[in-house]
């Protein structure tokens, strides 16, 4: 399609085409309709101290941010000189967060005893509002003319409002002896506004203990190489309640404007008299069922880690070992169909454990002739499963709900149709189970043993989750020069690589849109017979946009994240000019990224982002007086 | 310094005095079920259910143009290509891809049902919780419902056999326990009949507001489900009995809308045309659409977005051999020949097909502009033709564009007065009473005949006559049988009942494997097309709903 016509009008689809508007149309009428966002923090404390080493403060912390928006639908001949409504409508929504921070806070030390303790609670609180008005029909088709006011077509107006509220009491106890044994407990009771009247407050207990172990005095004949070494070990419970403010909550609206503009009507409106506009009565939809019992997702996490640095913190780095239960996890599960509508409902669903290790080692030194290093790396790995699966969730984490279920498998494991390879002759088509749509260059699905390839042939595909991820961080510096490296990465993850629906197939994604190159290299019984892609279909017969390994890759990636290259001018120079420091600098972000021979998209950290992520290249000056 | 403190302590206790309300966060603009209490909220609840049969969609509209016309020799899918809405494309040539998993036509058009049942089902419940007393149209309403909760699940039956029937008394639990073989076939249409027989003992015969089912359209309803009922079948969608006693049932419910004041149209092109034309004397029930209400659109039917001759749509394209078979010789329906030749200038027609099909060259509508060729997408697929009864006059203020498509304010008729004449022909045919049938079908004819003040422009085509027993015919059993069959299909065509009369008959295979013999030359596509019987009569359960029923449902017989 081309942009324009050569009368300078923008161009439409003709008939044989897809139903699409002129994209760079839709881009151009766009610059009409800039937001504002303003954002407003900051917070005020008052700290007393009645008696010595007691403090006891009120923190008053606000965050409000306003946003604003016109936003103009210009007319458009488009398909059969039929135009769009103009329109213009003006929007704006409220952000307030505020939270009351009271604490008490008591310093002691007895000789060699050190404890803090501290007590306290915490109010939160959100309030967004937010509200739109639109009128349709102007004089003059100018953005200096279009405010609703002004409009003399149809109007529609919009608000709705939604809040939060959270509360906490928490008390702290940190106790040190000797800086050798370090022990804290921690409580907290967190309520929060989301959860059912009876279930709205937790508790999350914690302790924690570590050991010095370096300023033990059988360490001091090692002091020269062992500079640091701790033992500490960890246990606590956290509390999630990241859902909708209304998740606990029957849901029944009027729902009179509907919303027939993604082809499909809502609403609740009806013209039951008859007389073919004008207001009508209107009546409710459910769109969420109550729940009482919602209560909060707790994750209970137990860590083990050693601190070690030697030779003078040189090299240096920790240890660590954690094992985490997350139970009640919040969810809100698909529902069967006969339900209808309102059957969303959250409720606390599956259990899952994740064990971990983690190990980051670094060093860095100094040499006589000015150039010093700092390098560091990291590696760690976690292995996740589901513990428990309510009955009520059996088939909300994949699966097919009878004989597979996600129990015992990591979260978000692939399940569907393996596929295995294509169909390279009419022979083999022939000899295969009965796969509807089944012909010579089409994939085939593996087949259970029964003779039929249907939703049975399912299986577990694959874990997304990696073997372990891995960060390098360098860092050197040399009289003015600066230079930081950073590499980043994970292994062994599968990823879903959705995009390859538009670059390996004509017909799965929306035909006669663009495709991928991938397409070129399709497999043909005669010109190109080794190739692992599906031969061009002119339609899907069978069905290959279903969920199968041909998706599946690997998401294995290391990526050179950032390297930055800097020079400071020296001191002497500087200094006559009341200048601190001058450093010009070059950086480059996401400048090489390697990835496994099998992953056919751009980038396998996003794998269904249509665009490769951007690599930036920066020159900058830092000064400071 | 020292008050300050004091003033600092008081306000640290002012939130743990509050403590105990703060949590209390009100929820803004909702209600809950419990809040429906006044007359008027009750009443709102029966008009949201009744938005829901309104509230359509432009894939999968209970107009049933994909499942009834597409699916049968009456439409072509149309639209860009075969890949285009591409369920229907399996749909319409019977492929065994229907059952593929990832096939989403019929999970969303299966979970918008029971939304709408859901809908009523709510309504009922709000209307148990208030007495006679304080409403007086408490029974009318709760039969008003229970006819809206009968023609959803009446589509759902027809389309995939095998449905849970849902009401009002099952909480979300026990729906999810109950399967969708919990009943057999035909418990369910009893289930069906006795929703509409609730209406039509309870409903008034006029209703003040026109949108409200009346005790006319529930008698009409109740004959059409017991139609349907009497042509039992056995699990593998063969029809093995016919039953007599509810072909007398249709004959009986059918006589009491004759004998009310709905009756024909006086021109078979008023139930197909907008604003002063809609709620007419055959209109038994309609979805009341509108516009310019305060909605985005209007309260459009986008069932029919779809079916416009739009760059956006060109779906549901009348077929060549629903085209040919308005073809008259001697002013009756060629029967036998009707496909030999594809219609030509100088056939004599049907005049039904110019209120049916838009002919390139000819007025689009009743308008004076023409349809032309190239307002089709795909001409090489789908052919030329267009479909009219659904459709407006895009120059009419009834015409409104709706995001990428073109959608109408036009009401949609559920049930005419002529469908409940052809029911009750067809019952007496097959109780062996063919004779009184002949008026019934000659009254449609002569209303067809006499339907030509908007198609001037084909008088010199037009050509028929009535049946006349030992002149024109001879009127035996066999015969009353096809035309009769014919006449439904002329009368009633595109309005997404074609597919579904012939899984009645239990003919679906023969007349469609037919069809894709003569067609698959013209139309490649149907090249591979076979109707296989015992399986393509239903759609299959949808496999996302097996999943979530935990393995509850089965799967129709076939898949």
């Amino acid at each position: 399609m081309p942009v324009k016509k050569t009368d300078g009008d923008w161009s439409s689809v003709t008939p044989a085409m897809n139903d699409r508007d002129n994209p760079a149309r839709i881009l151009y009428a766009n610059k009409d309709n800039p937001y504002t966002y303003w954002r407003l923090f900051g917070n005020a404390f008052i700290d007393v101290q009645p008696i010595k080493n007691l403090h006891i403060k009120s923190d008053f912390g606000l965050d409000y941010g306003n946003y604003y928006q016109r936003v103009l639908t210009h007319s458009y001949t488009g398909r059969l000189g039929v135009d769009q409504p103009v329109s213009s409508k003006m929007q704006q929504s409220h952000w307030t967060k505020w939270a009351w921070t009271n604490t008490a806070t008591y310093n002691l030390s007895i000789k060699k005893n050190r404890m803090d303790f501290l007590v306290g609670m915490e109010m939160d609180k959100q309030l967004d509002v937010s509200f739109a008005a639109e009128k349709q029909t102007y004089d003059e088709e100018d953005p200096d003319y279009m405010f609703p006011s002004v409009g003399t077509g149809e109007a529609f107006a919009t608000g709705s409002a939604t809040g939060y509220t959270l509360l906490s009491f928490f008390g702290k106890i940190n106790y040190v002896y000797d800086d050798r044994y370090l022990a804290s407990v921690t409580f907290r009771r967190d309520g929060s506004s989301r959860f059912g009247k009876d279930n709205r407050y937790a508790n999350f207990p914690a302790f924690s203990a570590g050991w010095r172990i370096s300023h033990e005095n059988f360490m001091d004949a090692v002091s020269d190489i062992v500079s640091d070494l701790k033992l500490r070990v960890a246990w606590g419970q956290t509390g999630n309640q990241e859902i909708d403010n209304l998740a606990n909550r029957t849901i029944l609206v009027s729902n009179y404007v509907g919303d027939a503009g993604a082809g499909v009507n809502t609403g609740t409106a009806y013209d039951i008299e008859g007389k073919d506009g004008g207001l009508l009565p209107s009546g409710y939809q459910l769109q969420q069922r109550a729940n009482d019992d919602l209560k909060w997702e707790t994750t209970t996490q137990t860590n083990v880690g050693l601190d070690f640095g030697f030779l003078n913190q040189s090299l240096y780095g920790t240890f660590e070992y954690y094992f985490k239960q997350t139970d009640d996890i919040l969810i809100r599960p698909p529902y069967l169909g006969a339900i209808g509508e309102g059957g969303d409902q959250w409720v606390n669903g599956a259990s899952m454990q994740n064990q971990g290790l983690e190990l980051s080692l670094g060093y860095r030194g100094k040499t006589a002739s000015g150039f010093s290093f700092d390098i560091s790396g990291n590696i760690s790995g976690y292995r996740n499963k589901i513990t428990k699966l309510p009955e009520s969730v059996i088939s909300a984490y994949g699966g097919n709900g009878t004989t597979d279920i996600i129990l015992g498998r990591a979260i978000n494991t692939f399940y569907g149709y393996r596929a295995d390879g294509l169909f390279r002759s009419q022979e083999e088509v022939d000899m295969y189970a009965d796969q509807p749509g089944k012909s010579v260059g089409r994939i085939r699905y593996e087949d259970n043993g029964d003779g039929v390839i249907n939703e049975d042939d399912r299986v577990w595909l694959g874990n997304p989750h990696p073997d372990f991820e891995f960060g390098l961080n360098i860092n050197l510096e040399w009289y003015g020069f600066d230079l930081t490296i950073f590499f980043q990465g994970m292994y062994g993850n599968l990823v879903y690589n959705n995009t390859k629906a538009t670059t390996d197939f004509w017909a799965v994604s929306e035909s006669k849109m663009n495709h991928g190159t991938r397409l070129l290299d399709a497999f043909d019984p005669e010109t190109n017979p080794t190739s692992d892609i599906p031969s061009i279909s002119f339609t899907n017969e069978n069905s290959e946009g279903r969920v199968s390994s041909y998706y599946i890759e690997p998401g294995s990636y290391m990526k050179l994240r950032m390297v930055q290259l800097g020079y400071s001018l020296p001191l002497s120079i500087i200094k006559k000019a009341d200048i601190k420091k001058v450093r010009f600098y070059v950086s480059g972000q996401n400048l090489l990224t390697i990835k496994s021979k099998k992953f056919t998209g751009l980038d396998p950290e996003n794998p269904n982002l249509s665009y490769p992520l951007s690599t930036s290249l920066t020159f900058g000056v830092n000064l400071s007086f | 310094m020292k008050n300050i403190f004091i003033l600092f302590v008081v306000l640290s206790f002012v939130p743990l005095a509050s403590c105990s309300k703060f949590l209390d966060q009100k929820a803004y603009g909702v209600l809950t079920e419990d809040d429906l209490t006044t007359v008027e909220q009750i009443e709102n609840s029966v008009i949201s259910a009744y938005a829901g049969i309104g509230n359509d969609e432009i894939n999968r509209p209970l107009s049933l143009w994909g499942y009834g016309n597409v699916r049968a020799d009456d439409a072509y899918k149309g639209g860009a290509d075969e890949n285009d809405n591409d369920l229907l494309h399996w749909l319409e040539i019977c492929s065994p891809s229907v059952g593929n998993v990832g096939m989403w036509y019929n999970d969303v058009f299966w979970y918008r049902n029971y939304i709408v049942i859901s809908r009523i089902n709510s309504a009922l419940r709000a209307l148990d919780n208030v007495s006679e007393g304080q409403m007086p149209l408490k029974t009318t309403r709760i039969a008003e419902m229970r006819f809206l909760r009968g023609h959803i699940h009446f589509i759902q039956k027809i389309i995939f056999k095998h449905i849970p029937f849902i009401t009002e008394d099952m909480s979300p639990d026990d729906i999810s326990n109950e399967s969708n073989v919990a009943l057999s076939s035909d418990s369910v249409w009893l289930k069906i009949a006795e929703d509409f027989e609730f209406a039509y003992n309870n409903l008034p015969v006029v209703q003040p507001e026109i949108g409200r089912a009346n005790k006319y359209a529930a008698a009409a309803y109740l004959a059409k489900t017991y139609l349907y009922k009497a042509y039992r079948q056995d699990d593998m969608h063969n029809v093995t009995s016919i039953d007599m006693g509810e072909l007398q049932k249709v004959i009986d419910l059918a006589d009491e809308v004759i004998a009310s004041p709905y009756r024909l149209e006086n021109d078979f092109a008023f139930n197909f045309l907008p604003g002063q034309y809609e709620n007419g004397p055959e209109a038994l029930f309609s979805v009341q659409y509108s516009m310019d209400d305060g909605t985005t659109y209007g309260r459009l039917n986008m069932g029919c977005a779809l079916t416009t001759p739009t760059p956006g749509g060109d779906f549901n394209k009348p077929s060549q051999d629903l085209v040919n078979a308005f073809k008259t010789v001697g002013g009756l329906p060629d029967f036998d020949n009707y496909s030999t030749a594809d219609l030509s200038e100088t056939d004599k027609v049907d005049p039904r097909l110019f209120h049916t099909v838009a002919i390139p060259g000819k007025p689009y509508k009743y308008t004076d502009v023409n349809f032309e060729a190239n307002q089709t997408r795909n001409h090489t697929m789908y052919g030329l033709y267009s479909s009219l009864k659904e459709n407006v006059d895009p120059a009419s203020p009834f015409y409104v564009k709706t995001g990428p498509w073109y959608a109408n304010s036009k009401n949609w008729i559920v049930l005419r007065y002529a469908d409940v004449l052809l029911m009750k022909a067809e019952a007496l045919i097959e109780t062996g009473r063919h004779n009184e049938a002949l008026p019934l079908i000659n009254q449609i004819r002569s209303r067809a005949q006499f339907s030509t003040q908007f198609i001037a422009f084909a008088a010199g085509n037009l050509a028929i006559t009535t049946y006349q027993d030992g002149t024109n015919c001879n009127w035996t059993e066999d015969f009353a049988r096809k035309a009769l069959r014919w006449e439904r299909r002329l009368e009633m065509a595109m309005e997404g009942c074609r597919f579904f009369d012939l899984v009645r008959w239990g003919i679906a295979d023969q007349v469609m494997n037919m069809y894709y013999a003569n067609e698959k030359d013209a139309h490649t596509y149907y090249r591979n097309a076979y109707f296989e019987k015992n399986k393509f009569e239903y759609c299959a359960i949808p496999v996302e709903q097996i999943n979530w029923s935990k393995g509850l449902y089965k799967q129709n017989f076939g898949y």
